[in-house]
């Protein structure tokens, strides 16, 4: 027999080759997707209710407001069944409250407006009380197999706060 | 040559596709069919059986945002307020209090009055995963409907009883029925509360256990006994809920989580130590004839005084 039909060139059997990968990829990416996607709802729901549970055992705790620094972390693995793997930090630190000049968004000039100096007194005083009354709590819930993180701020009052009401000049 | 051109016309040099070369066509053509219909099919098997797990897996998450929504709202007067001290009363204020108090020794859902002789519910736990309370989350659907926000809630696990119909990969799986019942009206009855008679929402199926525990913030500990707890029946602290439940293809699952009434917390004063302290203050200064300076301005006296180092 004698054969006159010329076999595929390569460059078409690349092209043959492409799209039938391109088609493949496509399926399994689909396919992936699906439970990539559900497994990190999953992941990412469990991270939130740990982050809520463990605020609020902190926040039933009552902890006396001491002079903590942000360097102190209370940190441990939680010993909830099926929970092992996650582990979480709590930083309690005083609010840090901005200047006055960075929320006006102007640098302290001298006497462009007359109010400023009493608007600035005020201020000083919010802030001195706030710092005072109110304290930061950020818990922080990782997941030792993944590395996700999940954070949550909460703010605690302080119950034996003194407040300066003392507004004569 | 004009014959030679209509020779090539109808003379067809082509040879067809051998029987040989089309079957073997059609068999690769049929086993990339195949290959391609089996991948489909995965696909969506995989889709759908996703979609049921996920389904599965946010029951649990609707049925504890139900219960958040229940016991964030939790009422009871005495977050505010604390319950009226008849020793403590004079004598035509014991004469009213007697009256009141009246209808409420044969009241078995208010035992008692607050300070501000509003009604403080008494909640129940009977076993640890029954809980009945008091709380102000109902909502009321139409506008002229007998109900408040106020309503009695029960939480309990049932057996299941019902035929099964979430099968999922031939595994069958039973357990218990969390429950939700809801009474939102005549809630100032006297009565013992008929839940037989209360219709109730499935809130959760295949569950295995559920306990609930209360916070004592005495020891700072949970406990599932509510009788070690000062005031226990009548004000809750928060509520941890431990549920052990099947996924659909019979895997224990175990979730926990904390609830906490949305009421601030704080101890309310003692109104009547208050009010005791002020009627003296009040005589002291009469008889002593000083009137210009009251306490509140001696205080901010010396805080000023403090404030200037």
């Amino acid at each position: 027999m004698i054969y006159k039909d010329k076999g595929f060139s390569l460059l078409e059997v690349m092209i043959a080759l492409g799209i039938f990968f391109a088609m493949a990829v496509a399926f399994i990416d689909v396919q992936t997707a699906n439970i990539s996607s559900s497994i990190r709802m999953d992941s990412e729901v469990s991270l939130h209710n740990l982050a809520e549970l463990k605020m609020n055992e902190v926040l039933l705790q009552k902890k006396e407001f001491t002079n903590a620094t942000k360097n102190d972390v209370d940190a441990g693995a939680f010993e909830i069944e099926g929970f092992e793997n996650f582990k979480y930090e709590v930083r309690i630190t005083p609010i840090e409250f901005p200047d006055f000049s960075q929320i006006m968004g102007q640098k302290d000039e001298d006497g462009t407006r007359s109010s400023n100096s009493m608007q600035k007194l005020i201020f000083n005083k919010l802030k001195k009380n706030m710092e005072e009354l109110l304290w930061q709590v950020n818990v922080k819930v990782i997941n030792t197999v993944s590395t996700d993180e999940y954070e949550l701020n909460s703010w605690v009052t302080k119950s034996n706060a003194k407040i300066d009401t003392n507004f004569n000049y | 040559m004009k014959k030679k051109i209509n020779k090539n016309i109808f003379q067809y040099t082509q040879k067809g596709f051998s029987l040989f070369e089309v079957i073997v066509a059609i068999s690769i053509l049929s086993i990339i069919m195949i290959l391609v219909i089996e991948f489909s099919d995965n696909l969506i098997n995989s889709s759908l059986s996703v979609t049921k797990e996920d389904n599965d897996k946010l029951q649990i998450e609707t049925a504890m945002a139900r219960i958040e929504w229940d016991f964030s709202q939790i009422y009871s007067p005495l977050y505010f307020s604390h319950p009226m001290q008849p020793e403590q009363m004079s004598e035509d204020e014991g004469a009213a209090y007697n009256q009141m108090i009246a209808s409420f020794s044969s009241n078995n859902r208010f035992g008692s009055l607050s300070y501000d002789s509003l009604p403080i519910p008494v909640n129940q736990s009977p076993n640890k995963n029954e809980l009945i309370f008091y709380t102000s989350s109902n909502r009321r659907r139409f506008q002229n409907d007998k109900q408040s926000n106020y309503a009695w809630v029960r939480y309990n696990l049932i057996n299941d009883d019902s035929p099964q119909e979430d099968t999922f990969n031939e595994v069958t799986v039973k357990g218990m029925i969390l429950t939700r019942a809801v009474l939102t009206k005549n809630i100032y009855a006297a009565d013992t509360i008929d839940w037989e008679d209360v219709r109730y929402q499935v809130l959760l199926r295949r569950v295995k256990e559920l306990v609930f525990e209360f916070w004592n913030p005495q020891t700072e500990k949970w406990t599932d006994n509510l009788d070690t707890i000062k005031n226990g029946y009548q004000i809750f602290y928060a509520i941890k809920v431990k549920i052990k439940y099947y996924d659909l293809e019979g895997n224990e699952s175990y979730s926990e989580r904390i609830f906490r009434p949305l009421y601030p917390e704080f101890t309310p004063e003692n109104m009547y130590s208050y009010l005791n302290a002020k009627q003296e203050t009040s005589t002291q200064k009469t008889t002593d004839g000083s009137s210009t300076s009251t306490d509140g301005s001696s205080e901010n006296d010396q805080s000023s005084g403090s404030d200037n180092e």
